[in-house]
């Protein structure tokens, strides 16, 4: 840090990082993005002339041997995060990286680790966003008691990652082979399951137990150079879960569920049920014993959490907040998570957590 | 008295007469020419004087093995709690009686599969389990619509049926809540899978999680009796057609959305609801809309007739035979197996 500036390099700069992260980094006082080192020089050099961001970079390498960088942004697809956070710690840079957090549970406390050994620097990873709005409702209604003792939970996400048209929620045979779809750039991570599950554990904590199905019923799609490559990612996953909290749950994803464009989640309780639908998830819908139907439960505009990642981030290196969403402690427990429901698939077994 | 043919009379004995049977099948059966409700035997002699001098039933045995030695008897109607159907379905079969058995099945696979066996050395009698009733009225409509290719290949299945009041612990015992008697049966999660397979086939493979939320009830005499009978179910499971299908069960998910069905096919989707509305969907649409469901379309209830007719030569038994029922009861063993073990169950058992 000079003069209380912090320099920020960008290591991968695609869309999220173009979309969000970049604008909400110039928002911050005393923040200047001074680097960035994409997947080539010439993409690189794209996206400062775009962002008028003054140093481009070869390589990532490059980038972090630069003095003059205090903190860096990962915005690559998961294969990449395990050795850029890693190297970033080792050249003395605060680290924010994409989500999801690595590829398997393994890196994923590989990452925990690393961070343990620099205290003063600030690792922290883009928080799972759509239920922000939200979430301390949600918090303070189960907190507070009124649910009673915690049961059920059922979640059930239409998904649309890898789509390039999102309304058509039919089984597409024919899309080009997306990085969500390719196991070499996103390992474990599945569809969306990751960012709910995150979300759920806001709620009702990690689970103890998984045992889950999945199916690629796309087998093979068309690489960039057009070539079939066969699709080991499942697009459509089955999952059950004990939680610690005494919920059971059932929580299904799938990209192949036609004309279900919605998603949902309840969460059921002795004494009350909440259910959250969207996108957007804006509203919280609660019924208890004696009511006919769910009625909406009034979120005060202060309580609405809204996307503040880089925000955060700034607040964590200058030492005014520690990191909440999200610390890599919850990242390994999504990792965890993930990697149970591909190794229950497999085995036809529960998997236990932690791992 | 096994040869009834269509010119004879059938003399008909009722083996427990519980509320189905009563609201049911004597009914049912009253509306059969020819046949004759004869007998009745009741958990004791008492009520079955009441239920025989309800219906106007001429013989009142003490209990079931009188009813069974009684030659003039062709055919019974069981209509006891499971834990009973197979002791009285092997040994109608072997007082040479046609057997029309209430559901479910029995409590178990094992006891499925000796209903099978003795049901086969008997292949002069007729033997019949009640079918799931639940969705008579989409059944057909869902096989024909999926039978002309309108959701092309199933890939996905969801049926929930969540039970739509909060948890009541302590509250009474129920029969279905009783292992004795019900064995691996839970919820109503039998009759929604006889009713799933109609539409959809078979399932291969059973992975399930089960929570027993309310863990004792007041049995009859207000004593507190521990319950070994989950009360919420979650199963995923694969189906012979390649289809992966996920079912909920349960009796504590207060307000919840109830009773759905969802069929995800390639090129479509169908959805039944709650009140057995039946929509559709396919690639192009931008939402789902009600399909018609023409009442003379629709099956019925039947088995009383149906069984009838069986035992007259008339036609074969479709809802339900006894193997239909041992695959049931494989499923329903199997969502136990694997909640227990932590493991996925191959079918069939």
């Amino acid at each position: 840090m000079e003069n209380g500036i912090i320099r920020v390099g960008l290591i991968g700069a695609g869309a999220n990082t173009r979309l969000r992260h970049i604008p909400g980094l110039r928002e911050q006082e005393g923040v200047e993005i001074v680097a960035v080192a994409n997947r080539s020089r010439a993409s690189g050099e794209a996206i400062a002339s775009e962002y008028e961001i003054p140093t481009v970079y070869d390589n990532w390498l490059e980038l972090m041997e630069s003095d003059e960088i205090d903190a860096v942004c990962v915005g690559t697809w998961p294969y990449m995060h395990r050795t850029l956070v890693l190297a970033a710690l080792e050249n003395d840079k605060h680290v924010l990286t994409e989500a999801r957090m690595a590829m398997d549970a393994q890196e994923a406390h590989e990452m925990l680790d690393a961070s343990r050994l620099f205290p003063h620097l600030v690792t922290q990873i883009v928080p799972a966003p759509q239920t922000l709005q939200v979430d301390q409702t949600v918090q303070e209604i189960i907190a507070s008691g009124q649910l009673g003792q915690l049961l059920a939970l059922k979640l059930r996400v239409s998904d649309g990652h890898g789509r390039a048209d999102r309304s058509d929620t039919f089984m597409n045979t024919e899309g080009p082979l997306h990085w969500r779809q390719n196991r070499l750039l996103s390992g474990y991570n599945i569809m969306g399951m990751g960012i709910w599950y995150e979300a759920l554990m806001r709620y009702v904590g990690p689970a103890t137990k998984v045992m889950a199905m999945t199916r690629v019923f796309t087998n093979q799609r068309k690489d960039d150079n057009g070539v079939l490559q066969g699709v080991t990612i499942p697009d459509h996953v089955n999952v059950l879960a004990e939680f610690a909290s005494g919920v059971q749950a059932d929580l299904s994803w799938s990209t192949i569920t036609g004309l279900q464009t919605g998603s949902e989640l309840w969460i059921f309780g002795s004494e009350g049920t909440i259910k959250l639908e969207g996108p957007p998830f804006d509203k919280v819908l609660i019924g208890k014993p004696g009511d006919k139907e769910l009625k909406e439960h009034p979120i005060a505009d202060d309580k609405r959490g809204k996307w503040q990642v880089e925000g955060d981030f700034i607040d964590a290196i200058r030492g005014t907040k520690p990191v909440t969403h999200t610390p890599f402690d919850v990242g390994v427990q999504y990792m965890e998570f993930t990697e149970a429901v591909t190794r229950s698939a497999q085995t036809g077994q529960a998997v236990y957590l932690p791992l | 008295m096994a040869s009834a043919n269509t010119s004879d009379g059938i003399r008909l004995g009722l083996i427990g007469a519980g509320k189905n049977t009563r609201d049911r099948h004597i009914p049912g059966f009253l509306k059969v020419d020819g046949l004759e409700i004869a007998a009745v035997a009741n958990r004791s002699r008492a009520s079955s004087q009441a239920v025989a001098d309800q219906f106007n039933i001429s013989g009142v045995y003490d209990n079931w093995q009188e009813l069974l030695e009684d030659p003039s008897i062709d055919a019974v109607c069981i209509g006891t709690w499971p834990y009973m159907h197979r002791t009285l379905t092997l040994a109608a079969l072997e007082a040479g009686k046609h057997v029309l058995c209430e559901a479910r099945m029995a409590t178990s696979a094992l006891e499925a599969q000796e209903m099978l066996d003795a049901s086969r050395e008997r292949p002069d009698l007729i033997s019949q389990i009640v079918p799931s009733p639940l969705t008579f009225k989409i059944d057909r409509l869902l096989q024909g619509k999926i039978a002309e290719g309108y959701i092309g290949d199933i890939i996905g299945v969801s049926v929930q049926s969540l039970g739509n009041a909060f948890m009541d612990q302590g509250g009474p015992m129920h029969w279905r809540n009783d292992r004795d008697l019900s064995g691996f049966n839970i919820l109503n999660m039998g009759i929604w899978y006889e009713a799933m397979i109609r539409w959809v086939g078979r399932a291969t493979k059973v992975t399930a999680m089960t929570k027993i939320t309310v863990n004792t009830r007041k049995d009859e005499s207000g004593e507190s009796v521990d319950i070994n009978i989950p009360d919420h179910v979650g199963i995923i499971a694969e189906l012979a057609n390649g289809a992966m299908a996920n079912m909920q069960f349960s009796a504590v998910t207060g307000l919840s959305s109830g009773n759905g069905v969802w069929i995800y096919g390639s090129e479509g989707t169908l959805h039944v609801d709650g009140a057995q509305n039946v929509y559709g969907g396919r690639r192009g649409n931008d939402k789902l809309a009600e399909i018609e469901n023409p009442e003379e379309g629709r099956a019925y209830w039947r088995v009383e007739e149906e069984f009838c007719s069986a035992i007259r030569g008339q036609e074969k038994i479709t809802r339900t035979p006894f193997e239909v029922g041992l695959h049931y009861m494989e499923f329903t063993e199997a969502v136990t197996r694997s909640a227990q073990t932590g493991q996925t169950v191959a079918l069939p058992l």
